[in-house]
């Protein structure tokens, strides 16, 4: 009787699992038919962007971009008058005073008191103030340096020219000058020292644009 | 009742004794029971084989469905979702597509199947709607022999429409491919072209054909750069009346080509009619070419560099030097000493040869080798050129005077600007690569000490800024560089009145990044340029209009001016005088 209970059971299990692996065989072919819709569907999506991405590097032409560039705004290629660095935008007037008293005991004070503690003032006011880039340690070189008379009429002489141009601190250039480029009787080496020339007080707004064209300029590439 | 118990068997005493599978033969004779029991073997032995081979296709299935149950893939009938082009893209630096296949269908008929008598009609429609193929050139194939001939290649899909409206049934589509070059005349002659069953066969294409076929390449071009250089090129080449023209961009530190064209070239899209197949010629790499004083560079880098001279000496070049029957002057001479520096300056031929025949012809011979003047550059491009120099037995003291100001050596323009990055970046030589990170982990070679290479910064600097103003575009971005012009040879001899005129030039040149090199061919005399003809007129505004343009790009800042050492101040300031002098 057992034996018989048994047997019936098995006869069931054995139904079952074919009628089961029938509705899963028809449930994979199915699952199947769907991936192959999908796969053909990609295959189709790839190949018209592959389609697209040819138009769009016909439509980059760069021929056909000037073409637009010049019908449709006023931009012109960059020239090298154009670009500033940040230190090149003065500080703001009402913040300043706060800085020339620092500098001005630096440079009076005699050999003996300690330089690092000066240079520790200008840097933390400076970054606190411009709110733009770290001053390497450049700057005690060019605070401890002697200074012309003309540079110490500013206030900003002795901050640091610069800026930090693809991660490595660039001394700002100079400002243009009529006498030809020879002429700085300066040492023979070859790397450019940062600028100890004065800032004009009065180049704020041309600061602003030039801050404005940079950041266009940086915007653009 | 299905599985009901077996009935026992009833037998008679002794009956179920001796029941061996042979005992039903034993009414058979020995010889019959023989040939049964062979037959048995031979049955047993086919099932123990059958059964084995089962066991083995057990075995397996168990190992694949149980034991690698977790490495197993489902794999679906439809595996790729990869669009499959024979071959792939080349990119620029940037990504930018250069050149790309799109998916296009061949037109064939199988002429079989064409009925005799529907021959004629079948021409002239397919030639209505297929333009480019003609009736008589679809006759002869429907003529033909054979199953299968191809009418049309790489059909549009306007052209596609009309062929099936047609419905003809013995047209096959077959799937195609074609490769497209979307900036058109920008990269010709550098990507070269493809034959119709899509193998390279100039240029890039050929270079990285098997490369082209598995996956896209980066090079290292830059398509803005490239623009923009071909651009004032064409401009200036107009402007000069030049014949054509080649410049070129490079990254000195690492050897990558950014820029190269070749005036006048041709769109790779379409076919190249038989009298413009001088455009192929590619200038950069195939042209070997005499750059004239362009070579003053190495020659007082060989002087520097093997410490025979040094930057404070002073030549004469006041009077002509007569080598044999060879009398060597100076085009518009200054007709006094000149300081080392003052001899690039005013590219004195007097001064370089001074300096050539101090240092001796061994030396120069030597020296050239460095820079692989005397071979073709190792690069795969297949448009490379053997470079034409002295034989060595007949290096004398004539032609190292010769070859001091750029005469009697002749090199391509990549060979040149190789040459100039290593006299720039320090000293290093690097072979000149097409591809982004080409040069990653290849060697460098020092050619000249790093002391050499900074005096030639000094004097190439020098040589473009003396006496630079500071409207001139590229002030500020410490531009040096160095003039040439040679005369053209035609029938194997030099050509009075014409001229090829080169600069090459790099920039900062406190830190070179780039190297630039334009070379005009032939440019006329013009009213603008006072009548010169020379590369201080032509080639080298060229050269300053690109640097000018492309420096902002490449996001090099002006600096401010680069302090010169003492000795380039003295050269400077003795020029200055001389000139008041006048």
């Amino acid at each position: 009787m057992k034996k018989t209970l048994i047997n019936t059971l098995c006869l069931f299990i054995a139904v079952l699992s074919g009628i089961c692996l029938f509705i899963l065989k028809y449930q994979v072919k199915e699952e199947e038919r769907q991936l192959q819709k999908i796969h053909r569907e990609i295959l189709q999506n790839k190949r018209e962007i592959h389609m697209l991405e040819a138009e769009w590097a016909h439509l980059n032409d760069p021929q056909r971009l000037l073409e637009l560039v010049k019908s449709q705004t006023n931009w012109e290629t960059v020239s090298a008058d154009q670009i500033s660095t940040l230190s090149d935008i003065p500080l703001r007037p009402e913040l300043l005073p706060a800085a020339p008293e620092v500098i001005e005991t630096a440079e009076e004070a005699p050999q003996t008191e300690p330089e690092k503690q000066t240079v520790k003032e200008v840097v933390s006011i400076t970054p606190a103030q411009t709110n733009s880039v770290k001053a390497p340690e450049e700057t005690s070189k060019s605070l401890s340096a002697p200074k012309t008379d003309e540079n110490r009429n500013t206030a900003t002489a002795a901050y640091p020219k610069g800026a930090v141009i693809g991660g490595v601190w660039k001394p700002a250039a100079k400002q243009t000058t009529e006498k030809p480029a020879f002429a700085s009787k300066t040492s023979s080496s070859s790397k450019p020292k940062p600028t100890q020339q004065a800032r004009e007080s009065d180049s704020l707004k041309k600061g602003a644009a030039a801050l404005s064209t940079l950041s266009q300029q940086r915007g653009k590439r | 009742m299905l599985f009901r118990k077996k009935k026992e068997v009833f037998y008679y005493a002794g009956q179920e004794i001796a029941r061996t599978p042979m005992d039903k033969y034993k009414c058979l004779d020995a010889a019959t029971r023989g040939v049964v029991e062979k037959a048995n073997g031979r049955i047993t032995f086919v099932m123990v084989v059958f059964g084995l081979c089962f066991l083995a296709v057990i075995c397996r299935l168990f190992q694949l469905s149980v034991m690698n149950y977790h490495s197993r893939q489902f794999i679906p009938s439809v595996l790729k979702t990869d669009v499959d082009f024979a071959r792939y893209n080349i990119l620029d630096r940037n990504g930018m597509i250069l050149a790309t296949s799109v998916p296009t269908k061949d037109l064939s008929v199988n002429p079989r199947k064409v009925k005799p008598e529907a021959r004629e009609s079948v021409a002239k429609n397919l030639a209505a709607v297929l333009p480019g193929v003609t009736e008589s050139e679809i006759m002869k194939k429907l003529l033909a022999p054979g199953s299968f001939r191809y009418i049309k290649r790489n059909i549009t899909p306007v052209e596609q429409k009309d062929v099936n409206w047609l419905g003809y049934y013995f047209l096959e589509e077959t799937n195609g491919e074609k490769r497209v070059y979307p900036q058109g005349n920008l990269f010709s002659h550098l990507l070269g072209s493809v034959d119709i069953d899509n193998h390279g066969t100039a240029g890039l294409e050929k270079a990285y054909d098997k490369v082209l076929q598995e996956k896209d390449l980066t090079l290292s071009l830059d398509l803005s750069v490239q623009e923009i250089v071909r651009k004032t090129l064409i401009e200036n080449i107009e402007k000069f009346k030049a014949e054509g023209g080649m410049s070129i961009v490079m990254d000195v530190n690492t050897g990558e080509v950014i820029a190269s064209v070749s005036l006048p070239d041709y769109n790779p899209n379409l076919p190249l009619d038989e009298n413009d197949k001088d455009k192929l010629f590619n200038k950069a790499t195939l042209g070997a070419y005499e750059f004239g004083s362009v070579f003053k560079l190495f020659n007082t880098a060989m002087g520097l560099d093997s410490g025979v001279i040094k930057p404070t000496d002073s030549y004469d070049a006041g009077h002509a030097i007569k080598i044999g029957r060879k009398t060597f002057t100076d085009y518009r001479g200054e007709n006094r000493p000149l300081l080392v520096p003052e001899i690039l300056i005013h590219s004195s031929n007097l001064g370089s040869i001074r300096i050539a025949l101090k240092a001796g012809y061994k030396r120069q011979k030597e020296f050239l080798e460095r820079f692989g003047f005397y071979k073709p550059l190792p690069i795969p491009l297949p448009e490379r050129t053997r470079t034409q120099y002295p034989h060595a037995k007949k290096w004398a003291e004539i032609t190292s005077a010769n070859v001091a100001f750029g005469y009697g050596i002749s090199v391509s323009p990549l060979h040149l600007i190789s040459a100039v990055s290593a006299l720039v970046n320090g000293g290093y030589y690097r072979v000149p690569t097409f591809l982004k990170d080409g040069n990653k982990g290849k060697p460098e070679y020092q050619v000249v000490s790093e002391k050499t290479s900074e005096m030639i910064r000094h004097m190439m600097w020098g040589v473009i800024n003396w006496n630079i103003k500071p409207n001139n575009p590229v002030y500020g971005y410490a531009v040096g560089g160095k003039t040439g012009t040679a005369n053209l040879i035609k029938n194997g001899r030099y050509v009075e009145g014409t001229s090829r005129t080169s600069f090459v030039s790099a920039f900062p040149m406190n830190d070179p990044k780039y190297a630039v090199m334009v070379t005009l061919e032939n440019p006329k005399r013009i009213k603008e340029t006072y009548n010169f003809n020379t590369a201080g007129w032509n080639a080298k505004p060229t050269g300053l209009q690109i640097i000018a343009q492309i420096a902002p790009y490449l996001g090099i800042a002006p600096e401010e001016p680069w302090a010169q050492p003492a000795y380039m101040q003295r050269a400077i300031e003795a020029t200055y005088k001389a000139k008041k002098r006048w």
